[in-house]
């Protein structure tokens, strides 16, 4: 039987494709990087302190005020074969430190009692939203949209990486390097990505997948 | 287009210095270990830092853990 890959294998070739999704697409120079809790491992761009709040720039445009914070929490599944992404964290922000924040998308697998695995944070207002959260207040602490979490799926089907580098560019909040490769470029990440979950959801439920393959074949 | 960096080697770090940045999360996020227990449970986090606080926290419960 093959040795299975280690922890710090995967996660090193996990940021390695994180970090060229990044580089070939809307962000020059990023280099994020693994670190090992023993057991846990961070991506994150300060290994030393991967709960440091910074981000890194979008775009090549310098006229442009948009950072990313990018952080991964990995480790083995239950099989100690394939690795998982236990919590993640995308951040939006107008500067590095990421206090003039815009929003985030905040993923932690396995939540209790009905919560979303992954949700969205936006710091804003609106009169309707105000409105509404006036009316629904029954404690004494204020709420705000931005304290509102936002569901946005579960595990399998959460929102990804490429899917926020389409916003930025779709939205254009910023240009990617090459117009004609960044559709690509997404797409073939986004497909792996899609690939993994389907064999991830088909290793926990084989029975449905075997149904499912007699059915469709 | 900047060409794509090799993945620099993993950083670890000993028991004390795993401790150490616990301690600054903790303190960095601006609530108690108990309050970010609390929005961990049903990963309702306050702020951005509460819960990179917490990832941090609680891969040195399960790192430290292992080594007890």
């Amino acid at each position: 039987m093959a040795k299975s890959p280690s922890l710090d294998a995967l996660s090193r070739a996990f940021v390695a494709e994180i970090n060229s999704l990044l580089n070939t697409t809307v962000c020059d120079n990023v280099v994020l990087q693994t670190s090992d809790w023993r057991g846990t491992y961070f991506v994150s761009l300060n290994p030393r302190n991967p709960a440091e709040r910074r981000g890194f720039k979008v775009g090549s445009d310098s006229k442009t005020n948009l950072y990313l914070l990018v952080t991964f929490q990995l480790s083995l599944d239950d099989s100690d074969q394939y690795l998982m992404v236990r919590s993640s964290v995308f951040a939006l922000a107008r500067d590095p430190e990421m206090t003039d924040e815009l929003f985030h998308i905040d993923y932690e697998r396995d939540k209790q009692d009905g919560y979303s695995d992954a949700h969205l944070q936006v710091i804003g207002r609106s009169d309707a939203w105000d409105a509404l959260l006036t009316e629904t207040k029954t404690g004494k602490k204020p709420k705000s949209l931005g304290k509102l979490h936002l569901p946005t799926g579960g595990t399998r089907y959460r929102p990804t990486l490429e899917d926020l580098l389409e916003f930025l560019v779709y939205e254009e909040f910023c240009a990617p390097h090459d117009d004609e490769k960044f559709e690509s470029i997404v797409a073939e990440s986004r497909a792996e990505f899609a690939r993994k979950q389907l064999r991830a959801a088909i290793r926990r439920d084989l029975e449905t997948a075997k149904q499912a393959v007699k059915d469709f074949s | 287009m900047t060409a794509v960096h090799a993945t620099d080697p993993t950083t670890r770090m000993d028991l004390h210095e795993r401790r150490s940045v616990r301690d600054m999360a903790i303190q960095s996020s601006g609530f108690t270990i108990d309050e970010l227990r609390q929005q961990a449970r049903f990963n309702e986090f306050e702020t951005l830092q509460a819960k990179l606080s917490w990832m941090v926290v609680s891969a040195f419960e399960r790192s430290s853990g292992e080594e007890s």
